[in-house]
This record gives structure tokens, sequence and C-alpha cells, in this order.
């Protein structure tokens, strides 16, 4: 009623007996919603993880609905991988007929018996419609949604730009609906769609949102509001989820431009109302057209022709049996397939790793002979599964000793950086930085850090002064005239000569590196610079150093050197460039965490106390950060001219082998590389420095399996970089806090990103974000779709598709595996909610190798295990 | 010497216009890696061509300065030569590009084919001296680009982007078209030197109205109020086409002005009309980059103002300004095209610039603006021209007044100052340099037409002169516009209908 509307605190209506407040409504329908990260900090998220509550495959069903987004790859790309070999046929035919045998109804044509197993098994390897696919194409939105989606996208641009635009939009403090408010009579699209009946609403939109949205509510004539606010977040998830994640974890600008999803909902339904107001009949139907399909008549005959099917029962066959037989199939292709060629695709993939991995139980059970076990350094890596093959490559040159921990080395913290001015959360998504941590000159780089400063601040000043000028109405003519031919001769170099161009800059301006000229504030201290106090206490240093030793099982003897190496990308004008970082430092390189764990257990004081909690770090035990650039396999090592001279050997020859480890490793990831040139060494280089490189590299594509044991398991096998690698050793953890903690944070992490890889591949427009072709960045925060769309969340089509247009990225549910005792596993298990969520709703697998009978344990729902692995591939 | 000339004018379209051609139309059946192939063909082509046109540049200015502008149907006359090399040196480039960028691309024969096609007649277009013939590849380059706007097939957004820029586009090659057809009439002849002569001669309405048109064609190209918003739509096109669009195609419009410039000379008020459109233009693109939050519709913003620059010198008749500007303009535009992908959180910490003294810098930049127009008016400046040149100096002046004051309060330390200020002082020779030289390539029929300055021109200047001055003193700049302009602005150029939107589904993996 409109009389209603008039209701101005909010507070007075949320007491209203006879109806859920607006606020709560929204705060319950927003749970669909998974949060969508900014690019610069671009966290890999479930796109489903607001519906992980449900079991994987209604989940999938539940997004198609709200979201319209597919859930498993296109049919024509499984049959293909079958016909490849890449899904076993043997094991295909066993989910077959765990899912459909003696379920099928009755067939008859013309009176004669069809057998629907054999007939839907054809279906299910070969497809039987060839090009006719029953597929039905992409619903086309209907004009009301459309309508408000193409105003609400006008609006979130103009409201959540973060300095691409000169001029913002005026009054974004007080929230979306309240800055559109005061813009929106002004707007003529709305004048127009308001028309002369919906006039009356544009001139009095309500004050508050909450008004606004219930005002909506009456005008629409909603029944079910709780579902209607649902569809309308579903409509534009992209969005919705930027907004969701800005109004939770209030970022540094959120003040400029508070707001939340009540506020985006309000703007939405108005315009809704309004629309609806105007012109009732117009938007009546709300139904999408079901496309019309090939007729029965015609897909039956082709059906028959490939069948054999005898022309006496052809010709005696009715159309109701044809119908009837036609719609089996399309609904087992619509709904029973994708589940069954996705399950024997993983099951092929982990039928043949289980294999292997069982193998291998019995050496790392053993207990190694300690005249073999004395490395000469160890190294810490990111748990990613770029890792793998590098930590391979680098055991087979030396007596190293790898380990896979987070690659925030566990150091949950602010990183205020002198050089290169982004402050930055270095920690995973799950966990909230703790700690500010600043850079101080190091004492003999006083004058590097100088010329790092005033660096700086040349550059600064200079992009000012261009953007100043290049935003102004009177001085953008001239400024491109004055520098029009420099862009050219950039763009010419850049082309051209990407490599060479950037080896010459940084020949010509002989930067010193950042890292080495100064070091991270570890002593808790006040900065007057950032004013804030940073650092650790020595109790907080020893607790950090404690728990990579406890979680990664790294313990005596120690080597020379302990090396810590986080990891990024390095890659140019690339707006995806968080992704290829590390996710467990919040799409950043860790680096600085490297730099300060080593800073950390160097400390005589913190080395004091850890030997007195049994961890003896030798006094000939340095410990070093370092970097490993994922795209061009070269790893820096920082802080070197620190190191004592005693350690000069050790370090130069950990430098020519992880130089040798960077090489061999190119030589084996050049060949997955699209576009590659014949030279590993300088072509990885050049991927690194090119602006118009689409795929400097794969990144996490491929990833499959997430490995909690002592590399003993794992350092025989060639793991091809699928598998996120923990170091885990089930002997040092008999109350099994460790494995909670590895499985409730790093294997969290993992599942999201196998999430993101899953789904950016199955839906790459739904879930991912496109093709980077015809991205459009938006406001420094994300990318949109041409020339306006939602707010792209995902990868983008060029990291997990190949050149060929195929998937390079394989889609399976990540695959657990943990070596330890099985009753501690299921207690750990049996203790988390959470977890149980995962596994029991199928979102990820757990396999536990069990150290007594060196058998693979398989996780079933409800705290129970199945002895034999399920499923056995076709002999070789 | 004619003889290989002429036969320079006839491979440089050529060459890329059969090649692309013969791609487009075998790319039905084109397997992905001969797309790769085809690109790698195109693009070797295309610097080839640029070797050539270098070629041509040296042959036509070492050994005929001011090159006659001869009347066979291709040739290499001095506004043709220099507007080779810059649409080779782009294409170039844009091809260079698109080998890596648009590596997986399943239609990637076809866009090979279309870019060099389109290349190539643009190339024809700037060549020749024939009437038929340039029309013909005035409209071939429309046809050509509405393919590369609608690159993906199944994205019904691109092919609405598309559609629309062609019927734009249409409407003004009618109009180009109908206005060459009244030239040719009454001159009695097709060939370009023949005509813009005659007309030069007579001042019927009928030189008038065929002006007219052939500048409503130029303005349907060049994104000039009222025809600007199909360039706001065209962002469906895969990055390397709005680089090669932005750089190379929107010039057309100031191009076919100053290639008939003897034409527009016969008829002033034409011109004159020309300038405040352009004016008009100018401000509504660059008030249209400021809000918008996207940025390839800011940089869409940004090429429609400095196409509203453009005709404004053509509208002063400082045509060889005009070509400096669309050339420089083309490098700038393509390099930020280019570049999209490096804008993510990248203005983040903008925001604690502090300006230590808003009313020194507005002061000393007033100064030093008065100081150097004064200079301008009073010097000979005799490489630049008259008045007409004076008022274009005018904009340098309040942009070198505006880095000179903001450098002073930028708090930089004297070392960098002294850098920044010998960066900013490189860039302005190299403005003066480029403007000597395309001023002394296209010889003096292009560079003395200037036209007197009315009191008109003085109101338009001095209207940016205020809003420079606005922008320099509001700290407030979410205040700068009233709501309804706001709204207006961030309405410009959107389409009606609402299919800029639907999703994308599937154009990259099949068709």
């Amino acid at each position: 009623m409109p009389q209603d509307i008039s209701i101005q605190d909010p507070v007075a209506e949320t007491s209203s007996s006879r109806e859920v407040p607006v606020r709560e409504l929204v705060r319950q329908a927003s749970n669909i919603i998974a949060p969508v990260w900014p690019l610069k900090s671009f966290v890999a998220c479930n796109p489903l993880q607001g519906l992980e509550d449900l079991p994987f495959e209604e989940a999938v069903e539940t997004g198609r609905q709200l979201f319209g987004g597919r859930g498993y790859l296109a049919p024509k790309e499984y049959r293909t991988r079958i016909s490849e070999g890449r899904i076993d046929k043997k094991i295909l035919r066993q989910v077959f007929d765990e899912r459909l045998g003696g379920r099928l109804p009755e067939l008859t044509l013309g009176g004669v018996k069809i057998d629907a197993e054999t007939l839907l098994w054809r279906h299910l390897i070969q497809g039987l419609f060839g090009k006719q696919s029953s597929a039905s194409p992409a619903a086309e939105l209907n004009p009301l949604t459309s309508l408000v989606n193409r105003q609400t996208i006008k609006w979130c641009v103009a409201f959540f730009d973060e300095g691409v635009a000169t001029l913002p939009m005026p009054g974004r403090q007080q929230g979306l609906y309240r800055a559109w408010r005061a813009l929106a009579p002004h707007d003529s699209e709305l004048q127009e769609l308001a028309d002369e009946r919906g006039a009356s609403v544009l001139k009095s939109l309500a004050k508050t949102p909450e008004a606004a949205i219930k005002r909506a509510f009456d005008i629409l004539d909603i029944e079910d509001p709780s579902a209607h606010l649902t569809r309308h977040l579903g409509a534009l998830h992209g969005w919705a989820g930027y907004i969701k994640w800005r109004a939770d974890s209030k970022p540094s600008g959120f003040k400029k431009a508070p707001t939340d999803l009540v506020d985006y909902l309000a703007l939405r339904l108005t315009i809704e109302a309004l629309a609806v107001k105007a012109d009732p009949l117009r938007y009546k139907s709300t139904d999408t057209q079901e496309p019309s399909s090939t007729p029965v008549t015609r897909r039956f005959d082709h059906l028959a022709s490939k069948l054999n099917i005898k022309n006496a029962a052809l010709a005696r066959a009715n159309k109701t049996e044809k119908k009837k037989l036609l719609t089996l199939l399309d609904k087992a292709e619509a709904h029973d397939f994708g589940p069954i060629w996705l399950t024997a695709s993983e099951e092929t993939y982990r039928s043949n790793l289980l294999g292997k991995l069982e193998q291998q139980v019995p050496r790392a059970v053993a207990k190694s002979d300690p005249a073999t076990q004395n490395p000469q350094a160890q190294l810490l890596f990111c748990i990613d599964v770029r890792s793998e093959p590098f930590r391979r490559h680098l055991e087979a040159l030396g007596p190293y000793d790898t380990f896979g921990y987070a690659g925030f080395f566990g150091i949950p913290m602010r990183h205020h950086p002198t050089i290169g001015n982004e402050v930055r959360d270095l920690c995973p998504a799950l966990v909230k930085p703790k700690h500010d941590v600043a850079e101080q000159p190091l004492p003999g780089q006083l004058t590097a850090a100088q010329t790092l400063e005033s660096a700086q601040a040349r550059k600064k000043q200079a992009k000012t002064l261009y953007g100043k000028l290049k935003a102004n109405v009177a001085t953008s003519f001239a400024l491109v005239e004055a520098t029009g031919v420099f862009s050219g001769l950039s763009m010419l170099a850049r082309t051209l000569a990407p490599r060479s161009l950037s080896q010459a800059s940084k020949r010509l301006t002989q930067k010193p590196l950042a890292e080495q000229a100064y070091t991270p504030t570890i002593q808790t201290a006040y900065d007057e610079q950032i004013d804030r106090l940073v650092g650790f206490t020595l109790k907080e240093q020893v607790a950090y150093a404690k728990a990579m030793f406890e979680m990664t099982g790294l313990e005596a003897p120690f080597g020379r050197l302990l090396v810590l190496c986080g990891h990024g990308g390095s890659t140019v004008n690339n707006p995806f460039a968080s992704t290829i970082n590390c996710g467990a430092c919040g799409g950043h390189s860790g680096a600085a965490n490297a730099r300060t764990m080593a800073a950390i257990l160097n400390r005589p004081e913190v080395r004091e106390q850890l030997a007195e909690e049994g961890i003896k770090l030798p006094d000939n035990c340095i410990a070093l950060a370092a970097e490993h650039d994922t795209t061009t396999d070269e790893v820096t090592l920082f802080g070197t001219d620190q190191i004592p001279a005693s350690h000069a050997e050790d370090l130069a020859q950990l430098w020519n082998r992880l130089d040798e480890a960077g090489k061999k490793n190119r030589a084996y990831r050049i060949k997955g590389l699209p576009g590659a040139s014949s030279d590993p060494d300088s072509h990885m280089t050049e991927r690194s420095t090119d602006w118009a490189q689409v795929r400097p590299e794969w990144g996490l594509a491929r990833n499959a399996a997430f490995i909690a044991a002592p590399r003993r398991l794992t350092e025989q096998l060639d793991l091809e970089g699928r598998c996120f690698l923990h170091s885990y050793d089930w002997q040092q953890d008999p109350e099994g806090d460790t494995l909670e903690a590895i499985l409730t944070a790093p294997m969290v992490v993992g599942e999201w990103i196998n999430t993101q890889y899953y789904f950016s591949t199955v839906d790459n427009t739904v879930y991912g974000s496109g093709s980077k072709v015809t991205q459009n960045v938006v406001g420094g925060i994300g990318v949109m779709q041409g020339n306006a769309s939602d707010l792209m969340d995902g990868l983008p089509w060029q990291s997990v598709y190949d050149e060929d247009g195929r998937p390079y990225h394989d889609p399976l549910r990540l695959m657990t595996t943990v070596l330890a005792p099985v009753e501690q596993v299921e207690e750990v298990i049996a203790a988390n909610d959470y977890l149980q969520q995962l596994f029991d709703n199928n979102w990820v697998a757990l396999h536990v190798l069990d150290p007594e009978t060196k058998q693979s344990l398989r996780y079933q729902s409800g705290l129970t295990w199945d002895e034999a692995p399920s499923y056995a591939p076709t002999p070789d | 010497m004619l003889t290989v000339s002429t036969a320079l004018a006839l491979l440089l379209p050529a060459l890329p216009l059969f090649t692309g051609l013969a791609l487009v139309l075998r790319s039905q059946k084109a397997s992905p890696a001969q797309g790769t192939w085809a690109m790698r063909l195109t693009t070797r082509l295309t610097w080839g061509l640029f070797g050539l046109a270098v070629v041509a540049a040296v042959l036509v200015f070492a050994t005929d300065w001011t090159g006659p502008l001869t009347t066979s149907a291709v040739s290499l006359h001095p506004l043709g030569i220099v507007m080779t090399l810059l649409i080779t040196l782009i294409s170039g480039i844009v091809h260079s590009f698109s080998t890596r960028y648009m590596q997986s691309d399943p239609q990637l024969t076809r866009f090979a084919g279309n870019l060099s096609a389109l290349t190539g007649a643009i190339l024809l277009l700037v060549l020749t001296a024939h009437l038929v013939v340039f029309a013909l590849a005035w409209l071939a380059t429309t046809l050509l680009l509405t393919q590369l706007i609608g690159h993906f097939k199944n994205w019904s957004a691109a092919q609405a982007s598309a559609r629309r820029m062609r019927a734009v586009f249409l409407a003004g090659d009618a109009a180009l078209i109908t206005g060459l057809s009244l030239l040719a009439f009454s001159a009695g002849s097709v060939e370009l030197g023949t005509v813009t002569a005659a007309a030069a001669q007579s001042n019927s309405w009928l030189v008038l109205l065929a002006a007219l048109l052939i500048m409503i064609g130029g303005m349907a190209r060049s994104a000039i109020v009222p025809f600007h918003s199909w360039l706001l739509n065209s962002m469906t096109a895969p990055t390397p086409v709005s680089a090669m669009m932005h750089a190379g195609l929107v010039n057309a419009g100031g191009f076919v002005v100053v290639r008939f410039h003897e034409v527009f000379l016969a008829v002033p008020t034409v011109l004159n009309l020309l300038f405040y459109f352009g004016a008009a233009t100018a401000l509504l693109g660059t008030s249209t980059m400021l809000v918008r939050g996207d940025v390839k519709r800011a940089l869409g913003g940004s090429t429609i103002g400095q196409m509203g620059f453009m005709m404004m010198q053509c509208g002063l008749g400082a045509f060889a300004h005009a070509i400096y500007h669309l050339a420089a303009h083309g490098l700038y535009k393509a390099s930020f095209f280019l570049s999209v992908g490096s804008t993510v959180g990248q203005k983040q910490k903008d925001k604690g610039s502090h300006q230590p003294s808003h009313i020194a810098a507005i002061t000393l930049g007033a100064l030093l603006a008065a100081g150097g127009v004064a200079a301008a008016m009073t010097s000979s400046l005799s490489v630049l021209g008259g008045s007409a040149s004076a008022m274009i100096l005018f904009f340098a002046v309040f942009t070198a007044a505006h880095s000179a004051a903001m450098l002073m309060t930028s708090g930089a330390s004297l070392r960098n100052l002294a850098l920044l200020a010998g960066i900013v002082g490189l860039c302005a020779g190299t403005y003066a340099l480029g403007l000597w030289l395309v001023d002394a390539a296209l010889g003096p029929a292009l560079t003395e037409a200037m036209l007197p300055i009315g009191l008109g021109h003085w109101i338009v200047v001095g209207l940016f002169l205020l809003l420079w001055l606005a922008q320099l003193a509001v700290t407030k700049r979410s205040s700068l516009l009233p709501p309804a302009l706001y709204v207006w602005l961030l309405n410009t150029g959107r389409s009606r209908s609402g299919a800029e939107l639907t999703a994308l589904r599937e154009s990259q993996t099949s068709n």
C-alpha cells in the first residue's frame, strides 16, 4: 500500500510483528552469493560457496537455476575425452551401472522391445544425435530483468569506481541507494521508463533503502519476498558478490562509498517497480519460452539410421513411442550424464594416482637411514601445485630436502613496503592480518635506499602530472600532441622486442633491488611513516617459527642453509596478474613473508627459545629468504650480502643448482605452453615481459589433488604439477592438531582454488570472466565484457582453455590424500562440521593412506570408510 | 621515377587488400593452425608495407619535396605518404600484437584477413585521386570495420554494436558519396585534382552543398556530435581492433576535410560550422571521459574529444596541425588501448597527492599562460602560420603552464625537478619538431591556408580557458558537476536497446 512508504525509520519498521524485517530478509537471501574480491588482490573462491551446504550435484543444479551456469563440461568434450582414453571406459561403465543400471523404463518401438541400457550407454560414449544436440541454447533474459540489469550496471560502475573516472558519482558517502535517489529524477532513461504512470513513483522515491524495498514489494505485489530477492541477487551475481565482499570486509576506501546489498536491492527493486507500474502488461510474463527443438520425427529418423533399427519396427512405431525414447535420451544427457562423466574422469585420475602412492607408502613409512639423510640445505616451498615440478628438479641435483608449507609461512601480515606503494594483506582470505610489517633500510644500503625512494617519488610526480593533464578539458589536446611520438616508440619496442626493452630499461635505470636494500621490521616498534605499531613480540616470533616446524614436520638434522621460498609470477599488461601469484598471500608474491620469517629465524633470541621447545637450530644453519618466479622459473635469493663468508660456498652452490633446476623446469613446462619458441630460457622471460601475452604461464591449471604427507611419499613420482603438497608427519602429531590445521586452512584454500578453476572451465561466461580479448577493466576493481556487463568473477578463458579452444584445465574436484592412521584422521573430521560438509557433500574427496596396512581407504559420507578402492581402471 | 612511384602506390593498397580478402574467403574452412599462419603472413606483409612506405617517403620527399597531386587513380602525394606511414606503422604494431594476443581465437584467419583488408582499404583511400575509387574505398572501410567490431558472431551484443556502427557510417557514407557526386557532376570529372581545382574557382551553392555533405560524412566517421555514440558502444571489438580503429579509422573525417581542403576553403562558412561542431565534440568527449568508470569507454570519450579538437583545427584551416594531431593522437591512443590490461588498481594511491598551494599554482599558471599567449601573438611564428595557429598554440600554453605550476608545487627534490622539467621540455621539443616536419612534408598549400579568426572563435577558446581554471580551482571534484549534467554525461552514448548486456556465451568456443 502506498501509505506504508512514509515509514522513515527502518528500526520502527523492523518492529512490525507480522513480517521478517527487510534487512534480515536480504541477509538470508544473500547467503547464496559468493563474495567477489577485487582483481588487485584476487582471491580464488568457489562461485557456489553459498551453496556448499548442498551436495555438489544439487548445488550445481541450483546454480543453473539462479545464475544460469552450467555445472559440467559440454557433452561433446567428455565424449572426445572418452575416445581419447582420458576417461577410462571400464570405470565409466562402473559409474554408469551404479547410477542408471536397473532403473530404466521399458521401451518399445512398434511392439519390439528396445534395450534402453545399451541405447543410453551408446549415447553416453558416442552421442547419438551428432550435431543436432538436444542442449538448448541459453535462454534469453526477459526484457524486465535486462532493463533492470542495464540500469544497475550503469550505477554500479559509477558508484564503485576507484579512480578511473576523474569526476566520481556525487553523494557516494551516503551509500548506493541514497546517492542514486538524489540523481534518479534527473535521469532521462528513467523518466522515459517511468512514463506518465510511473512519474509519481519517480518523484517520491522512498528515503531509506529498506522502505524502498518494502514499497517495491507492494507495487509489484510480491508473494514470496525471499525468492524475489534471491532472483535479483542471482541476476548479476558478480556485482552482488563484489558488494557482499566489500560490505563484509570493509576495505580502506569503504567509507568513501559505503554500501551493502540492501542498497543494491533497493535500487534494483525500485527500478523494477517503476517499469512495472508504468507498463504492467508489457512485463507480465516472466517465464522464458522453451526454445523449440528439432522436430521429433527428424531427430528420430537420424537416430534410427544411426542405430540400424529395422524398418519393420520403425514403420510400426507410433509417435508416443518415439517421443518417449527421445525424452529418455534427452533427460539422461541433461541430468544424469554430467555427474557420470565427471565421476568417471575423476576416478580415472584418482585410481591412477592412488595406485602410485600406495606403492610408495612403505618407503614413506620406513625410518630413513641417517647416513643418507644429511641435507646440505632444506628448502620450504609453497604448497602451490607449481612448486612440485621445481622441487623435483632441484632435488635431483643435490642433497637438498624440500618441504611444502602455505606460502605465507604462517605469518598473517599487512605489508607496508617503502618501495612499490601498495599496502597489501599477505595472508589467505580465511585469515585476517594480525601484524603490520614495514621496511627499513639496511645499515650498509642507505644510498641505495635513497636512490630508490627518489626514483619512486619522481615516478609518482610524473604520473600525477600526466594524469592531471590527461584529465583536464583544456590540456589533454596538447598533451597528446607532445607525447604521441613517445607513445609510438614505446609501443613499437614493447611489441617487437619486449624482452630487450625490459633488459635495456633495467640496465639503464640500474635500480638496486628493493628487497636487498631494505629489511622487514621484526621487533615491535612504532613506525612514524605509517603511524602504527609494526613488528612482532618475541613470543609471537617464536610461535610463528615453531608452527612452521610443527606443521611441516621439519626437524633435525638441519642443513647449513634453511631456505624459505615464497613465490610470485611476473607478467605485464595483465589484469589477472594476481591469479598467478601466491594464493596463500591473497594474490600477491610471498617474498615479504619469506623475508620476515627468515629474519625471525636468524634472531639469536628466537633460536634460544626454539631450542627450549626442542627445535635446536645449529649455529651454522642460516635462514635465507627467496622468491620463486613461477613464470620464468628464476629464483631470487634475498639478503645474500648479509650471509657470512663461512657460507659463501654453500650459497654459490645453491645458486648454481637453483639456476639449473630453473632451466630443467622451463624445459619441462614449455611443452604445454602455446606459441612457445624453441629456446625455453629466453622464451619464458619474453612471456613475462610481453604486453601482448595472454598466457604468461598456466598458473594452477590442471590442479587435482592435495597431498598431506612427508615428501618421501611423493619424491619418486612425477605428479605433473597437479598436486598441492603439504608436508606432514603424522608421527609428530598424535593429537591431530596439526592435521586439523592443515585440513581446515591450506586444504580449504586448495578447495577454493580448485572449485574456481573447475567452474571457470565448465562455464567460462557465468563463472569465469570470459575472453581477455574483449574484457573492459572497470573502476580499477575488476573486468566487464564489452561495453558493459556483470562484473566478471573467476578466471579468463585464456587461463583455462588452450589455443585449440579445448579446456586445458582438467575440471576435477579436489582429491585430498593424507598419510596417517585412519582413526587419527577420523577424529579430526568428526570434530569439524565444515570438513564434514565438504567431504559429505562431495566437494572434496578424501583418501587416507594407512601407514600400518599400507592400504588406501576412501571416506564415505557420515564418517564411514570404504576399504577397497572403488574403481578399477582397464589394465594396461 | 614516375613508374616506380606508381608501382609503389599500387602495391601499397593492393597487397594487403587482396591478401586480406583471399584469407577472408578461405576462412570458413581454416583450422586454428592455419589461423596462426595467416596472422603471421599478414603481420609480415604489413611490416613490409611499412618498409615500402618509408621507401616511398624517401623517393618523393628527396626527389620532389612538395610532390605533385597527380591525377592518376593512385599516386604518392605528400598527404597520402604521411598517412601511409602512420597507417602502416600502427597496423604493423596491431598485427604483431595480435599474433600473441589473439592466439587462441578460433576465427583467426578471418580476423587476420579483415584486419589486412582494412589496412589495404584505408591505404587505397589515402592514396587514390580518383573519386569513384575514393568512394569505394570509403565504403569498404565501413564494411570491414563492421566485420571486425562484430568479430564474435555468436555474441549478440557485438552484433548489435556492429549494426549500430554500420548504420551511422552508411548514413555518413551516403552523404559523402552524394557530395562527391555533386562535385564530379559540376566539374565534369572524376579526378580529384580537377574536381577540387574547379570547386575552388566556383562558389556556387552546389559546392557549398557538396562541402556540407562531405563534412557530414567525415563527421560520422570521426564520431563528431551528433554522431558520437557509435564509438562509445564499440567496445565489443577485440582490443587490437579498438586500437586500430581509434588510431586509424576515426581519423578519416579529418583526412577527408584536408584532402578536399580546396573545396572547403571555397566555402569558409562550412569550415566555421565544422569548428563549432568540433568544439562541442571536444567538450562533450572530454567530459564524457571524466565520468566514465570503465577504462575502454573512458578511452572512447577521450577519442571523441580529440577528434573534436582535430575538427576544430580543420575548421580553422590549420590543416597541417590537424594532420599532426591525428598522427600523434593515433599513436597515443593505440598505445593506451593495447595497454588496457595494466589498469587494475592502478590509481588507488592517488588520494594522498597533496597540493600545497592551489592559489599559487593557479596564479602562476595564469601568469604563464598570459605571457605565453602574448608572446605567441606578437612574435612572427612564421613556421606555424598566422593567428589561427596562435589560437591552437593557446592550448599548448595552457598545458605548459599547468605542467610548470604542478611541478613547482609538487615538492619534488631539485634533482627530480630538473629531470621532470627535462622530460617536459623534451616532449615540447618533439611537439615542435613533429609539427615542423609535417608542415614541411605537406607543403605550403596545406600550411598557409588558415582562416581569419573571429569573435566566435575566441569565445570558444575563452570557454576552454574558463573550464581549465574551474578544474584547477575546484578541489572537491564531485561538486564540479550539477547532478543533472552528471547524469546526462553518464547517459551519453548509451544505446536504447539492452542488447549491449547480453552474455557472450561460447562466443569464443564456437564459430
